[in-house]
């Protein structure tokens, strides 16, 4: 199943990924969204942010480096 | 290991940071560090630089081996749980700008964030303005990060450069334990190496309790994510409460901790290196939050992301080292009997260098 939205917040300092996400899954009532991160602490605080919004969050660590973040309703 | 290390990670590591931060600042008073200041990044990198001469107020010059611990514990942490992330390249030379600023703003109220809440916590009531005026800059640096505010991405960088800032703490390590003599004054040795003989500078824990305490709260913190400004930031930007639980700890833990150390006493006059101007008080603060809002993060954050290899964090700390040295040559910084001459003028000029910062600094790349 695609995403509706992928967003890249690779290299992004804090609270700008978990605010980027946040602005997204407010336009949606529903759907897929797909993050691309590069940290642990940016996949805890959209984690935690969506879980909090209602959605359901899987996170996957792609290599060293990259996260893939699925967060869907 | 893995579920020790989640338990820091989960909304309970802030909470047993700030208890842990609440319990030791006030003993390292206790074992001489000066009043309500057992840990305050702000005053300690300023000691630094004193005693590397960057400024000559000779009242406060000396290598707090606090700041060393705070890295070289985040460094540790982070390569044991394999967060070590060598990183640079997010407008560095604006964090340096906003490093200084940050400092400039908090040694006119004279403390950074943990230090506010360690003041209130020992009963100095004028930490109360800090603190209003901390929130009241996190507050306006939202308004600029909800207008999409942001100093562009960071880039993948090569393993020597996380290796620098734990390196460059290794070297103060060794200058505060050598104590060399690099200067000559009439063909004898003199500083730098400076380190007070009185005021604040000469008041210190024995250096490696200073340092095994600085470890512990580097580790425990970069695994917890703890951050002072943060935890204000995430409350009224994402009503996450989490890390502010983590500062409503540290308060509660050092406040029992004085209370049972005798070292609570409420009043506004007469508290360790204080100054009771409200105005300046509140005005410093805001400065600081703001520039700190604007980097990501407070000073103590900033450490332990320079731990974990963010180059660009390091450029801030350089920053407040050198902000601290302006400060005190430029009489920019408060003393216990109040502002520095130009003190508010500085706090004035940073609020509004700070404002131009958040309205132009957007990332090309966002999506949106």
């Amino acid at each position: 199943m695609g995403a509706n939205i992928v967003i890249d917040v690779q290299g992004l300092s804090c609270p700008q990924p978990v605010l980027q996400v946040s602005k997204e899954l407010k336009k949606l009532a529903t759907g897929i969204v797909e993050v691309l991160a590069d940290s642990e602490i940016a996949c805890e605080n959209i984690a935690r942010m969506a879980t909090h919004a209602g959605w359901k969050v899987e996170v996957t660590q792609q290599n060293k480096d990259t996260f893939k973040i699925l967060i869907q309703k | 290991m893995t579920s020790l290390t989640r338990i820091f990670t989960s909304h309970w590591g802030p909470i047993i940071t700030g208890c842990l931060i609440g319990i030791l600042a006030p003993l390292l008073v206790y074992f001489g560090n000066p009043g309500n200041m057992g840990v305050c990044v702000a005053c300690f990198v300023r000691d630094i630089s004193g005693a590397l001469g960057f400024h000559r107020a000779n009242v406060v010059q000396y290598i707090r081996p606090e700041i060393v611990g705070f890295v070289i514990g985040s460094f540790l942490a982070a390569i044991a749980c394999r967060e070590f992330r060598p990183r640079c390249g997010s407008a560095p030379l604006v964090r340096f700008f906003l490093g200084m600023l940050s400092v400039m703003g908090a040694l006119v109220f004279l403390g950074c964030p943990w230090r506010a809440y360690l003041r209130l916590s020992g009963g100095d009531l004028n930490a109360i303005w800090g603190i209003l005026g901390l929130a009241a800059g996190i507050a306006i640096g939202i308004i600029f990060l909800r207008m999409g505010f942001s100093l562009g991405r960071n880039w993948p960088g090569p393993k020597a450069l996380g290796w620098t800032m734990p390196v460059l703490m290794l070297i103060l390590l060794a200058l505060v334990i050598v104590a060399p003599q690099f200067g000559l004054m009439d063909g004898k040795p003199a500083g730098p190496i400076f380190f007070s003989t009185n005021g604040p500078g000469s008041q210190h824990a024995p250096i490696f309790l200073s340092l095994g305490i600085g470890i512990l709260i580097g580790g425990l913190a970069q695994r917890s994510r703890f951050c002072t400004v943060g935890a204000i930031r995430d409350l009224i930007l994402l009503r996450d409460a989490h890390l502010f639980y983590g500062i409503l700890a540290l308060v509660i833990a050092a406040f029992l901790t004085n209370l049972s150390l005798g070292c609570f006493n409420p009043s506004f006059a007469n508290q360790p290196i204080a100054h009771t101007n409200a105005l300046w008080n509140f005005g410093g603060m805001l400065l600081a939050g703001l520039a700190f809002t604007l980097a990501g993060g407070c000073p103590g954050r900033q450490l332990f992301l320079a731990g974990e290899g963010d180059g660009d964090a390091g450029v801030f700390i350089l920053g407040m080292l050198v902000g601290a040295g302006i400060s005190h040559n430029y009489s920019l910084a408060s003393s216990p009997t109040g502002p520095g001459i130009y003190g508010p003028t500085i706090v004035v000029i940073g609020i509004v260098l700070c404002v131009l910062i958040g309205l132009t600094f957007r990332d090309p790349r966002q999506s949106n």
